[in-house]
């Protein structure tokens, strides 16, 4: 859906810009602008795509800084603190939120903040069921399963099954658990007690639960696939009779695997991590497709309001929405800290009494979005832009993901390191010397030099342009890091698995491990 | 990877030895399919900034790269070949 098309101001020659006009210009000429007369020595690693990737041929665009709407804007310095990360949220029938992470579960609601400390919920917190009444069950990838009381400051129940629990739902007086591969389990709720485990047939690696009036929808993992042949299997969805006649219907699409599903605004989704969003309609006794869109980052979760979708994908806010044509990608916010190792991952998004809230870290913080509108977007390879000892040059990208023509006054390094853009692969838009026109889908090449003061430098890299989101868009710079040598000390760390769990290094003392880095940039 | 499911973890106590893969870079498709293709059981992580790749790489070398850490959490192997990794893992168990 595109809105709010204006009129563009004033008219450069050639060199234009691909794709759409902006929603909104002035005619100011913005930041400084550098130029390159091009690479001088050799050493230039990690370039990637081609001067055809860069300025197209389209009609005439305006000079100057030509403005957009950022359409996400999360607030994080505005929310509440929680006792440790926020792992898991949803919203409460009865107005509010019910949140969880390790050691808690509370209830966030009009400002005000319950919290109950329940230490026997270890691990990450990986499902949350509404009971009512401030009651609710949550459950972790520990196998922790508890029963908890917010209006009473109480844990009912709560106890540590032998396998991970990925997922929790409540119906008819008891809840449903998703098991992974031992499937879905139902466990009754009688009086403040938490009755024996019951298999409910039918799935094989239950991920993610959603009760439907037509039965319990799973998002059962994946069909296993052939390298050779990308046709055969993929994430699977599965509809079971939840009263233990099995499974009714199966839809098997696309890669990856079905991790979880969220029902919001009357429409369901199911996320398959790394490969994107599926909506999915449940009728007549089956399970199809409605749309699919293919996001690269890992989504742990969905909220809706009528057609926006705000996503959680570990390292960024995802900004999506439904259209006439299915599912479409707006914008994204990448988190602040870039991946420090006890950096806020934002894992959980929920639609709460007409606003988006999310986790950041500790933070259970509002989220601001608008209607989609057309806008640029910078991208680029790493938050840290790396030269190996002794390197003096080297060339790297930034991308526009957005929808319109990005615009790029400066690109600037700390000294001892310097940046400018390679302009004789990426010319200056003509008639706009100060400016660097990437349009939707281009690439636009820079140099990150460095002067050889000294061997070893950490700096900052910065990219200046109309990206709304992001006007100045902050990474990283290094060069000659010494890497780790055998006998020293590892330096904690902690990555988010693509199924949303934490591997911490720190978690693993006492054991040896097998790390496999594989696909660097 | 299907070498570290099939035949490494399987060669070690569980309570003693474990494997993560680590994949640079937030684009999730290809650990995913990876994970779905050859059914992983081990974490398949994304590293989002390539930070762990930065920290342990290796001049002239890019990947796969196989790191060892022994029971204390410090650096024992840093190489390319699996088979190097694994002989670096059985002397630390006293295999």
């Amino acid at each position: 859906m595109i809105l709010g098309l204006a009129a563009i101001l004033g008219a450069c020659g050639g060199g234009g810009a691909g794709g759409s006009t902006p929603a909104e210009t002035d005619t100011d000429t913005g930041g400084a602008g550098t130029t390159s007369g091009g690479p001088s020595t050799g050493g230039a690693d990690d370039s990637s795509g081609s001067a055809e990737d860069g300025v197209g041929e389209t009609e005439p665009v305006a000079c100057g800084d030509a403005t957009y709407v950022d359409v996400l804007t999360p607030r994080w310095d505005d929310g509440a603190s929680l006792p440790a990360e926020v792992q898991r949220s949803t919203a409460r029938g009865e107005g509010g939120a019910l949140l969880c992470g390790a050691g808690f579960v509370a209830r966030a609601d009009a400002g005000e903040l319950d919290v109950l400390d329940v230490p026997g919920l270890t691990g990450t917190c990986t499902g949350l069921a509404d009971l009512g009444g401030g009651q609710a069950v949550a459950t972790s990838d520990a196998g922790d399963l508890v029963w908890v009381d917010l209006a009473a400051g109480a844990v009912l129940d709560g106890r540590t099954e032998p396998h991970p629990l990925f997922d929790v739902v409540a119906a008819k007086g008891a809840v449903w658990l998703a098991a992974g591969t031992e499937g879905v389990l139902s466990v009754p709720l009688v009086e403040g007690q938490l009755g024996a485990a019951q298999v409910v047939p039918g799935a094989d690696d239950a991920r993610g639960l959603l009760t439907t009036d037509a039965g319990l929808l799973v998002a059962d993992g994946y069909v296993l696939g052939d390298i050779e042949d990308p046709t055969v299997g993929g994430a699977r969805y599965r509809l079971l009779d939840a009263d233990g006649g099995g499974a009714q219907a199966e839809l098997v699409e696309g890669p990856g695997f079905a991790q979880r599903l969220v029902a919001a605004s009357g429409r369901i989704f199911g996320i398959r991590p790394g490969h994107g969003l599926d909506e999915l309609s449940v009728s007549g006794g089956r399970v199809s497709l409605a749309s699919s869109l293919q996001v690269d980052e890992g989504i742990l979760e969905v909220a809706s309001d009528g057609d926006v979708l705000l996503a959680a994908a570990g390292s960024a806010l995802l900004r999506l929405s439904t259209t006439e044509d299915g599912l479409a990608w707006v914008a994204r916010d990448v988190r602040p800290d870039r991946g420090a190792v006890d950096g806020a991952w934002i894992r959980t998004v929920a639609h709460v009494d007409g606003a988006f809230m999310a986790g950041h870290g500790g933070r259970w913080a509002p989220v601001d979005t608008m209607a989609a509108q057309v806008a640029p977007e910078v991208s680029v390879e790493a938050f840290t832009f790396t030269m190996t000892e002794g390197q003096t040059e080297a060339l790297f990208g930034l991308d526009n993901l957005g929808t319109a023509p990005l615009r790029v006054t400066d690109v600037m390094a700390d000294a001892p390191f310097s940046a400018e853009v390679a302009a004789d692969i990426n010319p200056p838009t003509q008639g706009c010397p100060d400016e660097f026109l990437v349009p939707p889908g281009g690439r636009l090449l820079f140099w990150l030099r460095h002067d050889d003061s000294e061997p070893v430098s950490e700096g900052t890299l910065r990219i200046l342009s109309n990206d709304p989101d992001q006007p100045t868009y902050v990474a990283s710079v290094e060069r000659g890091r010494p890497p780790a040598q055998v006998g020293d000390a590892v330096e904690p760390f902690r990555v988010l698995t693509v199924d949303g769990r934490d591997f911490d290094s720190r978690d693993q003392l006492g054991k040896v491990v097998l790390a496999k880095l594989y696909n660097p940039l | 990877m299907p070498s570290v499911e099939d035949e490494v973890l399987p060669a070690f106590d569980p309570d003693a030895f474990t494997a993560v893969a680590i994949h640079s870079f937030a684009e999730g498709r290809f650990p995913a399919t990876h994970t779905q293709i050859f059914g992983l059981t081990f974490p398949v992580a994304l590293d989002y900034d390539s930070e762990q790749f930065r920290r342990f790489r290796l001049p002239a070398h890019v990947f796969p790269l196989n790191v060892v850490f022994d029971e204390q959490g410090a650096v024992a192997h840093v190489g390319t070949e699996l088979e190097d990794a694994v002989a670096v893992v059985e002397t630390l168990l006293g295999g």
